[in-house]
């Protein structure tokens, strides 16, 4: 099933506008449609009328062209008749807003959807779904355009089993500054399921990152899941609602009750190299360093820089947590780093791992450092605690730094708190494709992405 | 593939929904898995004519005894003929006594758990643990879908605490490698021609010792 016209329409046609409600769904999708993004849109009811200038036409085959997508928002009993239409007509593929399918106990309705779509190969998201957001592209949210934080256009695929989770998952992913490529709520997924979008994702040029909300899969369906996943060849990262096992059943082995659902289905995400994020805040922050080093798999030693002693302390801390080692460096290594700082630091400067440059730090001397420790082959990864308020430097110091790991190819995470007044110093290392975390646990999460399994 | 003798095992548990004892190491031995030498010794006229070395284990066979140790149902060390008809005795009033089952004792060693369930969203899974009437209370038991290979053995028996007790933990000497990552692909093979008819294995003990690897007890669970 060819799925580019979900998330490339040309032209759209939105079914079910009312003529009295502006809130309703459909006319939510069609304004901010027609206001804000490129392809040709069109409304249809069938008592007709005008909405902002537009022609509502009654029907889709009246539509003047072929319409890549179709939205269907009306009531459930009238999807099927609408779906139909749609197919006759010739549109591509469709996105089934409305609810009142298997969620509310008509499987049945549901299932004649999808069996009328596979015969004739036509693709369709949902029902009970947000469908698709490709930013600059294509928003069949009905959330309105002021009210929905939007990331930027960037490399991260989202593919959520909840529209509420993708929304705001979507919030989380602009504040950190993580651009997507395209999102996808697939609501009951009657028909498309997360294995269908896992491979559209695998093969669109514009995703380097896979991430997955799942709620539970099919029978069977989840070794399938698995082994796709691992032979995709992109990063794919999953987080897994129901972790918790339902109390009180009585359980007849051991097996059965040591294996949980839960725990296997993060053992068969372990099993096939499948990140499993076990919070928001893994989420974004392995998708952040994924999408940043895609390919680049580290070891797990970590060297640490650091303005301030406690922030290396506790940036240690999170290191061993994680099962990260922090190699000692020996003294040789430390009297090549010391000779390279500036004079106002070099007696003061505590030179282990992690490196103390101290708040009389300069510019220059995290610069030295990174690039001395870019050279340890004891080290391959770098962590970087800024503190962007030290008086030795300067806003320019994450375009800085992010040059030697250009120069290097040793992966660099920095950690800098994400407030607007830093923003230039964030954006020196994002530009650079340098990931940036707004705390110490998640520049820790991020390296953690990067890294390999240790081999057995 | 299962061949006939193991269909017919499974074919004649149904009733019970769960394969007894004797006819679970019958059907692993089938499979090729180690289990002690044993005899189902159903009739009191069968006891005098035992051929196996003393001391032996005893143990209750009843559908109706999923758990053998609440009941009183295993005898370890018996060493004369007199103590194992004194058992049989002691079991023979127990509901729906279908005899004894009697085996050779195994040699001490490290009691895993090896288990398989067929999981509704991944299908045949193994889990591989520290075993004993304490697998629940430690919890540490890795997982994966079966079938195994040899790398999938070694990464299990890596992400166990009680991993090194196996690999030889404070002078103890490391138990028969090989033989458990034999035993654990081979019975994962097993588990995948099993999975449509079975809804949880428990192999528990599974000892291990430097000699050799044997199945102390097993339960088949059926779906």
């Amino acid at each position: 099933m060819n799925l580019d016209p979900l998330f490339h329409p040309r032209s759209l046609a939105v079914i079910g506008l009312s003529s009295s409600n502006d809130a309703h769904p459909a006319n939510v999708i069609f304004t901010k449609n027609l206001l804000r993004y490129p392809a040709r849109v069109y409304g249809i009811n069938p008592k007709g009328g005008t909405l902002f200038d537009q022609t509502i036409h009654t029907d889709i085959a009246l539509i003047p062209e072929k319409v890549d997508l179709a939205v269907i928002a009306v009531r459930a009993e009238l999807v099927n008749d609408v779906l139909g239409r749609c197919i006759a007509a010739g549109v591509e593929s469709a996105v089934i807003i409305s609810g009142g399918f298997a969620e509310s106990g008509r499987s049945e309705l549901q299932e004649e959807l999808a069996n009328m779509a596979r015969k004739v190969d036509f693709p369709f998201v949902g029902p009970n779904c947000l469908g698709i957001y490709a930013p600059g592209i294509i928003d069949t949210f009905f959330l309105p355009s002021e009210r929905m934080v939007q990331p930027s256009t960037g490399d991260v695929a989202i593919i959520s089993q909840s529209g509420g989770v993708l929304v705001d998952l979507m919030v989380k992913f602009a504040e950190e500054g993580i651009g997507i490529s395209s999102a996808v709520s697939i609501g009951n997924k009657a028909l498309l399921r997360e294995i269908d979008f896992l491979d559209h994702f695998a093969a669109d040029p514009k995703t380097r990152v896979i991430a997955l909300y799942i709620e539970g899969f099919a029978e069977g369906e989840g070794r399938t899941f698995v082994k796709r996943a691992k032979e995709c060849g992109k990063p794919v990262v999953v987080m897994k609602a129901g972790r918790t096992e339902a109390g009180g059943q009585a359980v007849s082995s051991h097996t059965a009750s040591l294996a949980g659902n839960y725990r296997v289905f993060s053992a068969a995400l372990d099993q096939f190299g499948i990140l499993e994020a076990k919070n928001d805040l893994e989420m974004v922050s392995f998708c952040e360093g994924l999408s940043c080093y895609p390919t680049a798999r580290t070891t797990g030693k970590i060297g640490i820089i650091s303005g301030s002693g406690g922030h290396g302390a506790l940036a240690v801390d999170a290191c061993l947590n994680s099962g990260f080692s922090v190699p000692h460096l020996s003294e040789p290594v430390k009297e090549g780093l010391r000779e390279k700082l500036s004079d106002n630091i070099r007696a003061i400067a505590a030179l282990n791992n992690p490196v103390d440059l101290t708040g009389s730090a300069m510019e220059h001397d995290f610069v030295v450092a990174t690039e001395y420790f870019s050279t340890l082959a004891d080290i391959d990864c770098l962590l970087l605690l800024l503190l962007p308020y030290l008086p030795g430097i300067s806003s320019d110091i994450g375009a800085r730094l992010s040059q030697i790991h250009r120069k290097t190819g040793k992966p660099l995470v920095a950690y800098v708190p994400h407030v607007e007044k830093y923003q230039m110093l964030i954006e020196g290392f994002a530009l650079n494709r340098v990931p940036v975390a707004s705390s110490i646990e998640s520049a820790v999460m991020m390296a953690s992405a990067i890294r390999k399994e240790t081999p057995c | 593939m299962l061949n006939k003798s193991q269909q017919e095992i499974l074919i004649r548990s149904a009733a019970t929904g769960w394969v007894m004892e004797p006819d679970a190491k019958r059907l692993f031995a089938l499979a090729g898995l180690p289990v002690p030498n044993n005899r189902w010794l159903k009739t009191r006229e069968e006891l005098p004519g035992l051929d196996l070395p003393w001391p032996v284990a005893a143990k209750i066979v009843s559908p109706s005894v999923v758990h053998k140790s609440e009941v009183g149902g295993v005898a370890i060390g018996l060493r004369t003929q007199n103590e194992l008809e004194d058992f049989y005795h002691r079991m023979e009033p127990l509901p729906d006594f279908a005899g004894i089952l009697v085996e050779e004792l195994v040699a001490p060693g490290v009691e895993l758990i090896i288990g398989a369930k067929t999981d509704k969203q991944f299908g045949p899974i193994i889990l591989v643990g520290l075993g004993g009437i304490t697998a629940e209370l430690y919890d540490d038991v890795t997982i994966r879908l079966a079938p195994l290979d040899h790398s999938d053995v070694g990464a299990m028996i890596k992400k166990l605490k009680a991993g090194r007790l196996l690999t030889g933990f404070r002078g103890s000497p490391p138990i028969a490698m090989d033989q458990l990552s034999r035993v654990l692909i081979d019975f994962s093979h097993l588990v995948m021609d099993l999975a449509a008819e079975v809804a949880s294995i428990d192999i528990n003990p599974l000892i291990c010792t430097p000699d050799g690897i044997t199945i102390a007890d097993a339960r088949i669970m059926l779906a």
